[in-house]
């Protein structure tokens, strides 16, 4: 984060109530840290994603903890699990009714690639339908490597052009 | 040997019935013509007192193997906890053709729907011969030994 001019001996420091920074690093910040998920649990990958929500691997640490079951209200669509071809199209449609700005993480080798399931009924990759930020190797994929990817998915926002786009739908 | 006596006793009172051989469990078996399964099926229903069909699947013996498709199915008579398998042999190669049971087991509904989709059987007499698993305009029958494991061109399907 790029707070700069807090040095309160400089005289325009915290004591005035005003901090200096640039739109981009204050947008990111509040974004990167209020990721909330929704849980696209298709399959056993969404036990990893439960597991990540309880108090051992607490992915509240993040501000990721307010799973939302409404695409309305979530910001990142976890796609934790194999996406058939029947419901490829529901979860496209949850993707559309979620409100920008909006992410993708695939969360393990089905969502990602198709995994091991390179059968008559299964998408080959979430990614032919959704635009993908992170994709997360693993089959499923252990907590702590969840927590690496919607790490890096924080990273990933914190470098975005946020404000020009702000009024913007992408 | 109380199973074995089982087929032993269809086979004697069934004559178009030819013993089907088990596996290890010896659980009795008999193979059925397509032209007496329903004939079959009602009486033993209706005399024999196999009340469960607990299971019915297709098989695809392999291309170029005649008859190649077969039905399976999987009775069960809950009075003496005794178990019956019989399997019906289509006669044609391409379409093959049974007569429905869901008359007479209303779970055959469902699972020759099933068997319909993935392996092409069509059911005489079914009361709704719609797709169960696969969608409207699916290209071939997935469980076919002949049907591309990796599936066909699905950037064509309505998904």
């Amino acid at each position: 984060m790029n707070v700069s001019a807090t040095d309160s001996e400089h005289g325009n420091g915290f004591e005035d109530g005003i901090v200096v920074s640039r739109a981009d690093a204050v947008i990111n910040w509040v974004r990167s840290h209020s990721v909330w998920p929704m849980p696209m649990g298709l399959s056993c990958c969404a036990i990893e994603l439960m597991g990540v929500g309880g108090s051992r691997f607490d992915i509240g640490r993040f501000g990721m903890e307010v799973m939302r079951f409404s695409p309305r209200q979530s910001d990142c669509m976890v796609v934790a699990g194999t996406v058939t071809l029947k419901v490829a199209k529901i979860v496209q449609r949850l993707f559309e009714q979620m409100a920008s700005p909006k992410w993708v993480v695939a969360m393990g080798a089905c969502a990602s690639s198709g995994g091991l399931f390179r059968t008559y009924s299964v998408l080959q990759g979430v990614d032919k339908i959704l635009p993908v930020d992170v994709y997360i190797s693993g089959c499923p994929p252990k907590p702590e490597a969840l927590l690496d990817g919607m790490q890096l998915l924080q990273e990933k926002i914190r470098r975005e052009q946020s404000f020009r786009g702000l009024l913007r739908a992408r | 040997m109380k199973n074995q006596s089982l087929q032993d006793e269809l086979c004697a009172q069934f004559p178009f019935l030819t013993p089907r051989i088990g596996g290890a469990d010896a659980t009795p078996a008999v193979n059925v013509p397509p032209a007496k399964l329903r004939e079959f099926v009602a009486a033993l229903r209706e005399t024999e007192g196999f009340d469960t069909l607990a299971d019915l699947a297709g098989c695809d013996w392999g291309v170029g193997i005649s008859p190649r498709f077969s039905v399976i199915y999987h009775f069960q008579r809950s009075l003496t906890r005794e178990y019956l398998r019989i399997a019906c042999a289509a006669s044609d190669d391409n379409t093959p053709t049974l007569p429905s049971l869901a008359s007479l087991y209303p779970a055959a509904n469902w699972l020759e729907r099933e068997a319909a989709d993935l392996f092409g059987f069509c059911f005489d007499g079914h009361p709704d011969p719609r797709p169960l698993l696969l969608w409207e305009g699916f290209q071939g029958h997935p469980l076919r030994k002949d049907f591309p494991l990796a599936g066909t061109d699905t950037t064509s399907s309505p998904f």
